[in-house]
């Protein structure tokens, strides 16, 4: 499974349990199976492949080991590795001020 | 739909101007020296004296976005051309070739050096909405310096929209038509959109309207070799095109 690459290095370091919430801040528009997402304040245009995608529309507050159970279920992808990379994933959208950790503030 | 200046009319302290106050509005869009608000009484601007233009040119830039962003369109950063009765756009960065790309289009008048305006349907001012046909249309604005002085021009006006070319510079030896997918042409299109709201709601009706263009119009990449002819390769696309979306 390989989630799009975003270019920030993340500064959060997440573990699971958090929550995973889409920045208020942002305009998304799935095209083609992908999501084109826009951060509003930073002004740049993300494009997220089809997991991302999914990952993307499950960060609407639930725990990012539950986003990781979903992807399991939808994807053909070992449960060790979807962990790792909805993690990965999770911080760069975090990183970019796309997402963020429900409770704490956009960075 | 554009309220008058109704508030105190002052000089601001970068020169010469106007600025119309905003009260207690919302900014929904800015272009170059103007910004414009969503007040109670309808939209409201601040336009100021920058170096190359007057203020009055800037305020109507950010209506111009404004307008056509209501109108589910939007203002790009575009050089294009007349081939065949249609526009033909170029986007892309500053530097990227847009011009060089007009220039390589032998024969073909200019329509916008900077600025074109991209909409569904075409605007009369005699008509508010026309609605020929399918497909989307193109007007120039005003802005930009035109690559050659005595390169022909198109009259200003509304004609259907042929395609929109990301130009970068060529890998190759010959010039390429390259596709691209329906995600990266919104994400083309949207770094040459002129920014038209602060707010998410009109960055997502942007979206909207950019994933609407996609789907009539072709949007592509052009990889640009200096020296080499596009209007021949321009029109076998072209027809490529319409035939495959036909």
């Amino acid at each position: 499974m390989t989630l799009n690459e975003l270019k920030t290095e993340p500064k959060t370091k997440l573990s699971g349990p958090e929550c995973l919430v889409q920045n208020e801040r942002t305009a998304c528009r799935v095209i083609g199976g992908k999501a084109v997402v826009i951060t509003i304040d930073h002004n740049q245009v993300h494009v997220f492949n089809s997991v991302g995608t999914r990952v993307w529309q499950l960060a609407d507050g639930r725990s990012i080991d539950s986003i990781v159970e979903a992807i399991v279920d939808e994807f053909e992808v070992e449960r060790v590795q979807a962990a790792l990379d909805v993690r990965s994933f999770a911080e760069r959208l975090v990183a970019v001020g796309a997402a963020r950790v429900a409770g704490e503030r956009p960075e | 739909m554009v309220s008058p200046p109704t508030t105190d009319r002052r000089v601001p302290q970068s020169g010469l101007g106007w600025e119309w106050t905003a009260r207690g509005g919302e900014l929904v869009t800015h272009f170059a020296g103007a910004r414009v608000w969503q007040g109670p009484g309808g939209f409201e601007g601040t336009a100021w004296l920058v170096d190359d233009a007057p203020a009055p040119h800037h305020l109507l830039g950010g209506l111009a976005v404004l307008l056509t962003h209501r109108l589910g369109g939007g203002v790009f950063h575009a050089a294009s051309v007349e081939l065949d009765d249609a526009v033909v756009a170029f986007i892309g960065p500053s530097g990227a070739g847009k011009s060089t790309a007009c220039r390589h289009v032998e024969g073909a008048p200019l329509v916008s050096v900077d600025r074109l305006a991209l909409l569904p349907m075409p605007v009369s001012p005699l008509r508010p909405l026309l609605r020929p046909g399918p497909g989307w249309f193109s007007h120039p604005l005003p802005g930009g310096t035109r690559p050659v002085p005595d390169m022909p021009g198109a009259l200003p006006g509304w004609r259907p929209l042929a395609a929109v070319l990301r130009v970068q510079k060529a890998a190759a030896a010959t010039a390429i038509i390259a596709p691209t997918s329906p995600a990266s042409a919104v994400t083309m299109l949207r770094e040459s959109t002129f920014q038209t709201g602060l707010r998410p709601s009109a960055e997502q009706e942007l979206l909207a309207a950019l994933d609407q263009l996609v789907q009539h119009v072709p949007v592509a990449r052009l990889e640009l070799q200096l020296g080499a002819s596009l209007k021949p390769l321009l029109r076998r696309w072209l027809k490529s095109q319409a035939e495959e979306r036909r």
